[in-house]
């Protein structure tokens, strides 16, 4: 799975640079069919009511589309509750959470009001929809200034394949239509290349400037839905009109290039208005990439002939566009190669004399990019002085792209801008790089949003992994055709691709080239509709999700969450480990919703359900329950086993979490569950080593008790000494830690049982551990030192059993502990005899010597854990 | 004749070496100096690399080590470095060597690990000399005889020294250092490939005691274990057959090791092993050694004189040695603390710790000999009280029932011959021998 991704966005990657090759061409189709067919340019405004002015100069050829007389009537209306809507959304863009919550609903009431007839409801809907489109590239272009980032922002992208299967077709007949007629003037030229190269050249004014009318009706249109003002907009394309043209023909590849250049010019004129236009295209070419890859198999063959409704194929070179964006440099201004490059690729294509002599042309133009963007010189390479000539002449021989490459010079990379998780190994670079483009744009999602987009980056996350198999479907559909520019030379109007899937496709896209290319500077209409669709299939989703809409905000969608940190860990794993650390879990923690404070423990299996974990406050309050219930340790023990399961869930550590566990550790001494207490020890240890504060002093002296009657070797106990700070070699409970080691190594047991006896805190529970041992040494000892009897009463004082009877001064007391001790030493194989001088019982140490033995622990069960025992555990407790 | 011919090839490279540093001020001047420079280098590396096929071809196994080493004073590593930033196609240079040996990639990570080291990259350099070590690992198992053994060694050495370095970069750069468990890993694929049979298990010593060196640096001495093993037990080899500066340092560790285990008798025998065999010049390895073997003894009862601890500037044992012959426990006392934090880190902590227990036993022995003096028929009873005032006078204040215990222990460790009576609070000395010899008795109780 992981490894068909890679190879998939492996794939993208290069059809990226393909595209990026052609995209450089269709823009020449662009100019030129503006140029030559602004009579009978049928664009998509006819649905943009509002917008007199377009319908005016474009109803002429609208005769011919009969099926869209029926739509502009009520399309009129519906535009109109949407562009009263946009104002509203204009305000609220930047939340896109509640932006797209907002829409939906709207889009609906719009959608009543304009059903078309014979078409699906949806189309309406979209159109109505699509108002909202160049809002939303406005809100792009102002929120962020960085273009990159509205590139990443768009959110319909991904999503969209589902929703526009049904009007697909009509669009696609028209596309083809277009294409034939658009075509139809490419084909009077004999040499289509060299024609287009002349052209610019030749017309360079009237083209550009008929260009530049086109964009603008673009900005107008998106001006008036602010302000509708029809007549404006001839001002405005008066204005442009002597717009400074490309004085040399590099230009009509460079103006393509960035339309947001050209917008910038513009925006000197214009103000503000005008900065929707970078993004414009780049929304359409997203969604027309959707339009044109989808499954077009499906699509039934409508046989009316209909009016373009939008215009696709743009979106074609799109994807590529955006996708090459991603890959090579995500943080660059969006899509654009440096015009040097093109200025390159465009000297390299004019050198072409025919087809054959074109494809390979653009095959060995890929590589050199790929090549370039690979190794970082993309940007860092003077393209203007690249030699041509090597290519040229080969060119000319046709020779193969081996040879090609060979020419390729690996200049060392010198500057590369991409996301942060880019891969040092090389190898693998231009695989990871899609991936990374991926997931660091969901990165940049997720991080830039915060809290209040809660929603939508899940929904983004789902859509990107639909995205990124609709690209690869793209891809995979359209590898066999990417070099189907040459063939834009004789496209088969008949065919037009439209609902006819595989063996069109070529055909479809060059259709798409050309018709997008057209199109998309137009309407933004089109948008419009696309992201309707962009909405529905949205929409969709999120009813077939798994915790769709049902849920409330905060609540994540675990499947999508684990599949983007599938794709995260994926995308970065195999590069090298530290990448690792970069990945954000932030955006991955989920946050718990439940408000019970009690809770079973049961151990995960699966990604956490947020309905089921317990936020902060929640816990707090389990914490204090569990502190305060008269319940027995087993009880108390699985509430602090499901309150840290959830601390760990949601990444809590803090304070807070310091008390869980050392609450739960000092229960589990008292309760003598020594596993329990060292794992909450070994988190503990970490916790305290991030600088969180808690009993540290306690903790380290139990933690030092601990290791010294596990009789851990001398070594680790010396460094966790030498580790001990001056101060906290001052703190009591470490002091009597300390204290206490050194009389286990020297064997002193009065000091033991006396430390034993002034143990603070919780210190005599972990002695307990060692008591057993020390009285068995200290009376092995004393058996061989002393002669020849010894007083049992000393040795109860001594050995630890006659503590209360200190305490309390009592003699009933003090006889307690002397018949323990005797109980003691009888099972421990030592001979006590009666004394009746003294009237007291006496150890009889020479014959104790050789008769003292340990006995077997009482409490050993079958499988060595005493603890397990649940007999026990239950009425120790 | 050979040897001769090779010594001043050698001697002329180091000629080199030192031009290209006096040349390193001029290059850059000017567009044309560069050039110069940038074909000044490559010929430099050119003859780099001819050298090194020179050594493989010849199989001159300390040529090899001194062309491949790294941080030595005078390693080929700044000139290196220097070509490599220079010349033009260092690559295609280096590939030569592949047309003789199969080193060519090794020698050009070897180079970059040269030229990120000369940067001071460390964590870089570690990663290409890690690979560079795998590839000559694998030549060198293919090779039969052990001339390379020398050249094997320096590259161990190098990896393990710059794996240090680069975890102290990465320390330093917030990340969490792997690159010395890296190295210790790698060593044990080197030690593999020595340790069998054969002419190569000569040079498997050397691989342990740097082994010993990572194990012991990252705390992980359990990891030991298996490699002490392997050359404990191996018999086709006489331990007296490696050679004496392996067995040294391999001595010094495993009684190092001995003395966390609490094994002192084993520290001793190995500790006294590398005094006696290191040499007397290397003064820094003898305080080494004694930093461990001074401890061990005086657990063991003998004391070392003061001279000794002067010459070798261990100053640290002065005080301890002087509440030994005293018997002095404030002074014991006194000295532990005040170096507490040494001696923890060295870990003779524990083992001086214990030396109280032979102070008291000096003490007593002090007390029996004063009563001795006075009354000899009843000398071996000495009193509690007496003990409990002589403590006094030390400053040291214990309850009867504490120094009844310290003194059951002395009994019970056989420090001191004889019984204690409860009743009568009286230690009762045997008439023979009341303070036999702690030789050999100290790792037995």
């Amino acid at each position: 799975m992981g490894h068909t991704i890679i190879a998939k966005c492996f794939q993208l990657f290069h059809q990226a640079i393909i595209y990026m090759v052609m995209d450089l061409q269709i823009i020449k189709v662009v100019i030129m069919a503006t140029f030559s067919k602004a009579s009978t340019y049928p664009p998509a405004s006819v649905y943009s009511g509002p917008t007199g002015a377009w319908n005016n100069q474009s109803y002429n050829s609208y005769g011919s589309y009969p099926s869209y007389g029926g739509y502009s009537a009520p399309n009129s209306s519906s535009n109109l509750n949407a562009v009263s809507a946009q104002s509203q959304y204009q305000q609220e863009c930047q939340q896109w959470a509640d932006y797209y919550a907002s829409l939906e609903p709207k889009v609906q009431s719009a959608t009543v009001t304009s059903s078309a007839p014979g078409t699906e409801p949806d189309i309406p809907s979209a159109v109505s929809l699509c108002t909202s489109t160049p809002t939303y590239a406005s809100v792009v272009a102002q929120g962020t200034s960085n273009n990159f980032y509205s590139a990443v922002n768009q959110p319909p992208p991904p999503g969209t394949q589902p929703s526009w299967q049904v009007p697909a077709p009509s669009h696609f007949e028209t596309a083809s239509q277009h294409l034939s007629s658009t075509t139809g003037t490419i084909n009077n030229g004999s040499q289509w290349d060299t024609a287009l190269m002349q052209l610019p050249v030749n017309d360079s004014y009237g083209q550009s400037s008929e260009h530049f009318q086109q964009v603008q009706n673009n900005n107008s249109l998106q001006q008036e839905q602010q302000d509708p003002l029809p007549s404006s907009q001839q001002d405005t394309h008066v204005t442009h009109i002597p717009e400074p043209s490309p004085s040399d023909h590099q230009k009509p590849l460079k103006f393509h290039s960035s339309v947001q250049q050209f917008t910038s010019l513009e925006a000197s004129k214009q103000r503000m208005s005008k900065l929707q236009i970078p993004t414009n295209p780049r929304i359409t070419q997203n969604l027309g990439v959707v339009i044109s890859n989808g499954p077009k198999g499906a699509l039934p063959d409508s046989s009316k002939p209909q009016k373009p409704a939008y215009i696709s194929i743009r979106g074609k070179s799109s994807i590529n566009k955006v996708s090459s964006d991603d890959i090579a440099d995500a943080t660059l201004q969006p899509g654009m190669f440096p015009p040097s490059l093109r200025a390159y690729v465009e000297r390299a294509l004019a050198l072409c004399k025919d087809d054959a002599q074109k494809a390979v042309c653009q095959d060995y133009l890929k590589e050199i990019i790929t090549q370039a963007s690979c190794d970082g010189s993309l940007f860092s390479k003077d393209w203007d002085i690249e030699p041509l000539y090597a290519l040229s002449s080969m060119l000319a021989k046709g020779i193969s792209k081996q040879v090609a490459a060979s020419v390729k010079l690996d200049s060392v990379s010198t500057r590369r801008v991409k996301s942060r998780w880019e891969p040092v190994g090389e190898k693998l670079e231009d695989i990871k790089d899609s991936i990374d483009a991926d997931s660091s744009k969901t990165e940049v999602l997720e991080g830039s949003k915060g809290q209040e987009f809660a929603v939508s980056p899940k929904k983004w996350e789902k859509q990107e992994t639909t995205w990124i198999n609709q690209q690869q479907h793209h891809i995979t559909s359209t590898k066999p055709s990417k070099r189907g520019g040459q063939k834009i030379k004789k496209p088969d109007p008949g065919t037009g691709g439209v609902g006819t899937s595989s063996e069109s496709d070529t055909d479809l896209d060059q259709g798409g080239f050309h018709l997008g290319s057209l199109l998309t500077t137009e309407t933004p209409e089109e948008k419009r509709k696309r992201q309707t669709r962009t909405k529905r299939f949205e929409r969709s989703k999120e009813y077939s999700g798994p915790k769709g809409s049902t849920k409330p905000k905060l609540q994540g969608n675990a499947s999508s969450r684990r599949a983007s940190a599938i794709r995260l860990v994926m995308s970065v794993g195999d590069v090298n480990g530290q990448a690792v650390e970069d990945i954000n879990w932030d955006s991955l923690t989920i946050r718990g919703t439940c408000q019970e404070i009690e809770k079973r423990y049961l151990r995960l299996t699966s990604a956490p359900d947020p309905s089921t974990v317990r936020p902060e406050d929640v816990l707090r309050k389990a914490l204090a329950m569990v502190q305060s219930t008269p319940k027995n340790y087993l009880y108390k023990c699985e509430q602090l086993k499901s309150i840290r399961q959830d601390l760990t869930v949601q990444r809590i550590r803090n304070e807070f979490t310091v008390q869980v566990y050392e609450t739960h550790a000092r229960m589990a001494l008292e309760a003598g569950d020594l596993a329990e207490y060292n794992q909450c020890q070994a988190q503990l240890k970490g916790l305290y080593s991030e600088g969180i504060s808690g009993s540290y002093n306690e903790f380290t002296a139990y933690s030092l008790l601990y290791m010294v009657f596990q009789n851990v070797n001398n070594r680790d106990l010396l460094s966790s000494m030498a580790r001990l700070s001056h101060a906290a070699r001052q703190d009591e409970a470490v002091r009597h830690a300390l204290a206490v080691r050194s009389a286990v190594a020297t064997g002193n047991y009065t000091s033991f049982f006396r430390l034993y006896r002034t143990a603070p805190k919780m210190s005599s529970f972990l002695m307990d551990l060692h008591v057993e041992r020390m009285r068995f040494e200290a009376v092995k000892c004393m058996s061989r030192s002393y002669r020849p009897t010894l007083p049992l009463s000393f040795m109860a004082r001594t050995l630890g059993f006659s503590s209360l009877s200190l305490v309390n001064g009592l003699d009933e007391k003090e006889s307690d502990g002397l018949e323990d001790c005797e109980e003691w030493l009888k099972t421990h194989g030592a001979q006590v005899v009666y004394e009746s001088s003294t009237n007291e019982l006496m150890l009889e140490t020479k014959m104790s010597a050789a008769t003292l033995f340990m006995p077997e622990p009482e409490d050993v069960v079958p499988h060595g854990d005493a603890n397990l025992a649940v007999n026990d555990f239950l009425t120790r407790s | 004749m050979w040897a001769r011919e090779r010594e001043e090839r050698e001697r002329e490279m180091a000629l080199d070496r030192r031009d290209s540093v006096s040349s390193a001020p001029w290059r850059g001047n000017a567009a044309g100096s560069l050039f110069f420079a940038a074909a000044e280098a490559s010929r430099k590396l050119a003859e780099y690399v001819n050298s090194v096929i020179e050594a493989l071809s010849t199989q001159n196994g300390r040529t090899l080590a001194s062309l491949l080493a790294i941080s030595s004073p005078n390693s080929f590593c700044e000139l290196v470095a220097s070509a490599l930033e220079l010349a033009k196609e260092p690559i295609k240079i280096l590939k030569q060597v592949d047309k003789h040996a199969p080193l060519g990639d090794m020698l050009s990570n070897h180079t970059k690990c040269m030229h990120s080291y000369h940067q001071r990259r460390y964590v870089e350099a570690f990663n290409a000399l890690e690979k560079s070590a795998n590839m000559f690992l694998q030549e060198f198992r293919s090779w039969e005889s052990a001339w390379a053994m020398e050249a094997l060694h320096t590259i161990v050495y190098e990896l393990r020294t710059l794996a240090q370095m680069a975890d102290r970069e990465m320390v330093a750069n917030g990340k969490i250092p792997d690159k010395l468990k890296g190295a210790g890993s790698f060593l044990m694929k080197v030690f593999g490939a020595l340790a069998g049979k054969g002419p190569k298990r000569v040079g498997a010593l050397y691989v342990t005691c740097q082994l010993f060196k990572v194990y012991f640096k990252l705390g992980t001495v359990h990891l030991c274990r298996s490699v002490i093993r392997s050359i404990e037990t191996a018999r086709v080899f006489d331990f007296e057959e490696f050679p004496a500066r392996d067995r040294v340092t391999y001595m010094y560790y495993t009684g190092r090791l001995e003395v966390f285990n609490d094994n002192f008798m084993g520290a001793e025998k190995k500790l006294m092993y590398a005094l006696r065999h290191c040499h007397s010049s290397k003064r820094t390895n003898v305080r080494m050694i004694l930093k461990y073997l001074v401890p061990v003894k005086l657990s063991l009862g003998t004391l070392p004189k003061e001279w000794l601890l002067q010459k070798y500037n261990l100053r640290e044992y002065l005080n301890v040695v002087r509440a030994l012959r005293r018997g002095d426990i404030k002074l014991l006392r006194h000295a532990l603390h005040a170096n507490e934090d040494g001696f923890l880190r060295s870990g003779v902590y524990l083992v001086l710790e214990k030396l109280e227990q032979q102070v008291y036993r000096r003490l007593m022995k002090k007390i029996h000999i004063i009563q001795k003096l006075k009354d000899p028929a009843r000398a071996h009873q000495i009193k509690m009280e007496v003990i409990v005032k002589a403590l006094s006078w030390l400053d040291i204040s214990m309850d009867v029932e504490e120094v009844e215990c310290i003194m059951a222990i002395l009994i019970h460790k056989n420090y001191i011959k004889g019984y204690f009576s409860h009743k009568s609070k009286v230690v009762v000395l045997s008439k023979q021998d009341p303070f036999p010899k702690l030789n050999g008795r100290a790792n037995i109780l």
